[in-house]
C-alpha cells in the first residue's frame, strides 16, 4: 500500500523534499534561537523562509511546465502533472508576495520612513530587480488566475514568466542575504533555478519538444454527428507508439489556429491502420476541425497518460463516458475487440440525448460482435444524470471491478464520490482530467 | 484554495505597501519637512542643552542608551539594536565610539546599501559638538530600559514613530 503510493506519487513527493531543502539549510545555518529572537528578527526570518521556499516552488514549476515524458510517469499521469502545476504556481506566488510583506512589517519596527524606503525608493539593483520581478509576476498571474482571456492568448502572456524566473534568480543571487553568505544554500538555489531555466528553454525559448513529434498525415475527415468528427491519421516517419486510451498534442503544419497545440484522446488501436482522434466542436480551436483537408500534415507529440485499460489490475472494469469523453474508450473497445483478450468490460455512455451518442453505432456494433464487452447508452434528458446505483444494477460483481472515468470535471467527481460510497476504493477508480 | 491564497497575498501586500505610502505623504504634510530632516530647534524649551561632546558620546556605551558618532554626526541607535540585520553586537560593540570605519565599511565586510544609510539618518540627534536639548539624561541614571523607545529623547523632528 505504502509502496503503490510512493510509486503513485513518486513527482510530487520529490517536488516537496527538493522545495524542502533550503528550509532546512537555512534552519541549521545559525541557532534557531537567534533568528526568532524578537519581534524584528522574526519579521525578518518569515521574509526569508518565504522567499526561499517560493523561490524553490517557482523554479520546480518551469520543470512541471515542460511536459516531459519522465513527468507522465512519476505524477501518474501528465494532466496530473498540470494541477500540481497550477497549485505550486499559486504556491509560490503567494508566498513571494509574503516575502516583501514580512519585510516591510520588519522595517515598519524600526520607523514608518525606513518602510517607506524600503517600498518605494530604488535602493541598490539587485532590491530593484526582485522588485520588478515580483511585479511582472503579480501581472502575469492576476492574468491567469482572474481575467478569462482566450486560450492562446492567455497563453502567450503565460511564457514570460521565464522573465521572473530570470529576474528573481538576480536578486536572489545579489542581494546581500543569508543566500549570498552561505555556498551551500547559494549554490542550491542557483540550481533549482537554473534546472528551471533549462526546462524554460527547453520547452519554450527553443521548442526542443519538436524533434520527438511524430509527423502524420491526415487521410480522412470522417463526420461522426453534427459536431463530433474523426480524423484518420497515417504515420510520413516513425510511427508512435502508444497504448489506447493514451493521449497526444496535435498541431498542424499550418497557419492560424490550426498551428496551436491541443491535446486528443487516441481513439483508435495501436492495431488499427490509422490513428484516430475523435474531436468535438467545443471552441474556437475545434471549430475549425471541421475546415480540415486530407493531405494537411500534422504533428504529434506524445503519447501521455496512464489512463489504459491495460493499466488496471482487474479484468472485470466499468468505463463511464461522459459526452465526448467516449474516446479514450472507444480506442480501448477497438483495441480489446481486435486482440481478443479476457478483458469484461461494461460501457457506460453518459450524453444528453440521442443525436449526442458519438460513435454509438460503432460501440454498440463491437458489443454485439464481442461477448465481453456490453454498451449502455444514458439518455440524462430522458432518464436525469447517471449514478453509480444505476450503473450497479447492471454489474454482478462491482467490488471487484475497476472502474475508469472520463468526461466533464464535475461529472466524474461526482461519480467517484458514488462508487467510494458503494464500497470502491479510490485505487479502483481512474479518471482522465481533461481540463484544469 | 490555492485561489484564496493567492488573493489574500495580494491584498495584504497591497493594504500594506498603500497604507506605508498614505501615511507617510500625510505625516509628510502635517510636519511640513522631509522624513530624515532632524534639525534641532532651539532655546525656548525648558530641558537641560547638552553639548554632543566627545565626553557626553562616551556616556552613551552600552544597550541601554547606545550612541554612535559616524562621519562627525551623533546618532542615538539604541532602538534599532534589536532590528539590526547584522545582530546587535555589530552596533554594541562602537556604542559610544566613533564607528565611522565600522559603518562605511559594514564592519569590513563591504559597504552599508543605500537603505541602510537612509535609516541611518531617523537616528540622527545632532553634529559632533552641537548643543542640543535632550529630554532624559543618559544611561547610567536612566530608569526606561525598553528596548524599542530607548532612553534618549529628542526635541525637533518627528518621533511619531516611537509612539505606541
Amino acid at each position: 500500500m505504502m509502496f503503490r503510493y510512493l510509486k503513485n506519487n513518486l513527482g510530487w513527493i520529490l517536488v516537496w523534499v527538493l522545495a524542502s531543502l533550503p528550509i532546512l539549510i537555512w534552519l541549521l545555518m545559525k541557532p534557531l534561537s537567534l533568528r526568532f529572537e524578537n519581534s524584528s528578527l522574526i519579521f525578518r526570518s518569515l521574509g526569508q523562509l518565504a522567499g526561499l521556499l517560493g523561490m524553490a516552488l517557482l523554479s520546480l514549476n518551469f520543470i512541471l511546465a515542460a511536459r516531459f515524458k519522465f513527468l507522465d510517469r512519476w505524477f501518474n499521469g501528465l494532466s496530473l502533472v498540470y494541477q500540481k502545476h497550477h497549485l505550486v504556481g499559486g504556491l509560490a506566488f503567494g508566498l513571494l508576495l509574503f516575502h516583501p510583506t514580512f519585510l516591510i512589517l520588519q522595517f515598519l519596527l524600526v520607523s514608518l520612513s525606513a518602510a517607506f524606503n524600503f517600498t518605494f525608493l530604488f535602493g541598490s539593483w539587485p532590491l530593484f530587480f526582485g522588485k520588478l520581478a515580483l511585479l511582472i509576476f503579480a501581472g502575469l498571474l492576476v492574468i491567469t488566475f482572474y481575467l478569462n482571456f482566450k486560450y492562446n492568448v492567455w497563453k502567450n502572456t503565460h511564457q514570460y514568466l521565464g522573465l521572473v524566473l530570470f529576474l528573481g534568480g538576480i536578486h536572489m543571487l545579489f542581494i546581500p542575504s543569508d543566500i549570498s553568505n552561505n555556498a551551500l544554500l547559494k549554490f542550491y538555489m542557483v540550481a533549482l533555478a537554473l534546472l528551471g531555466a533549462i526546462s524554460y528553454a527547453y520547452r519554450v525559448l527553443f521548442s526542443l519538444y519538436r524533434k520527438k513529434e511524430f509527423r502524420y498525415e491526415l487521410k480522412e475527415v470522417k463526420k461522426i454527428k453534427e459536431n463530433v468528427f474523426e480524423l484518420k491519421l497515417s504515420p510520413l516517419g516513425p510511427k508512435m507508439s502508444f497504448l489506447p486510451g493514451q493521449f497526444v498534442f496535435l498541431r498542424f503544419e499550418t497557419g492560424g489556429p490550426l498551428a496551436e497545440s491541443h491535446p486528443f484522446s487516441i481513439a483508435s488501436s495501436p492495431a488499427d491502420q490509422y490513428l484516430s482522434l475523435g474531436i468535438k466542436n467545443l471552441g474556437d480551436y475545434t471549430a475549425q476541425i471541421q475546415n480540415l483537408k486530407p493531405g494537411l500534415i500534422c504533428r504529434l507529440e506524445g503519447p501521455f497518460g496512464v489512463f489504459s485499460y491495460s493499466k488496471g489490475f482487474a479484468k472485470n472494469q466499468i468505463w463511464v463516458a461522459g459526452g465526448i469523453g467516449i474516446t479514450p474508450f472507444l480506442g480501448m473497445a477497438r483495441d480489446i475487440a481486435k486482440s481478443k483478450n479476457d478483458y469484461k468490460i461494461d460501457i457506460f455512455h453518459s450524453i444528453k440525448n440521442a443525436s449526442e451518442a458519438a460513435f454509438g453505432d460503432e460501440l454498440s456494433q463491437l458489443a454485439a460482435q464481442n461477448a465481453n464487452i456490453h454498451y449502455y447508452e444514458h439518455l440524462s434528458e430522458q432518464k436525469g444524470f447517471i449514478s453509480a446505483d444505476l450503473i450497479s444494477q447492471k454489474i454482478a460483481n462491482l467490488k471487484g471491478a475497476e472502474v475508469f472515468l472520463c468526461g466533464p470535471t464535475g461529472f466524474m467527481k461526482s461519480l467517484k464520490e458514488q462508487f467510494i460510497n458503494l464500497g470502491l476504493t479510490r485505487a479502483q477508480i481512474h479518471s482522465e482530467e481533461f481540463s484544469l | 484554495m490555492t485561489k484564496k491564497f493567492v488573493t489574500t497575498s495580494i491584498f495584504v501586500l497591497l493594504a500594506l505597501v498603500l497604507g506605508v505610502g498614505v501615511v507617510s505623504l500625510l505625516n509628510s504634510k502635517n510636519t511640513g519637512t522631509a522624513q530624515n530632516q532632524k534639525t534641532i530647534s532651539d532655546s525656548a524649551n525648558l530641558s537641560p542643552q547638552t553639548m554632543l561632546s566627545l565626553t557626553e558620546l562616551q556616556k552613551h556605551n552600552s544597550n541601554q542608551s547606545c550612541w554612535l558618532l559616524i562621519s562627525g554626526k551623533i546618532y542615538d541607535v539604541t532602538s534599532y539594536i534589536n532590528s539590526h540585520p547584522g545582530g546587535s553586537q555589530a552596533i554594541t560593540f562602537s556604542c559610544g565610539q566613533d564607528a565611522t570605519e565600522a559603518f562605511n565599511t559594514q564592519g569590513g565586510q563591504g559597504s552599508h546599501s543605500k537603505s541602510a544609510t537612509a535609516m541611518l539618518a531617523d537616528f540622527y540627534i545632532g553634529d559632533l559638538n552641537q548643543t542640543v536639548n535632550v529630554v532624559t539624561p543618559p544611561a547610567s541614571n536612566s530608569a526606561s530600559q525598553t528596548s524599542q523607545s530607548g532612553s534618549g529623547r529628542f526635541r525637533g523632528g518627528d518621533d511619531d514613530e516611537f509612539d505606541d
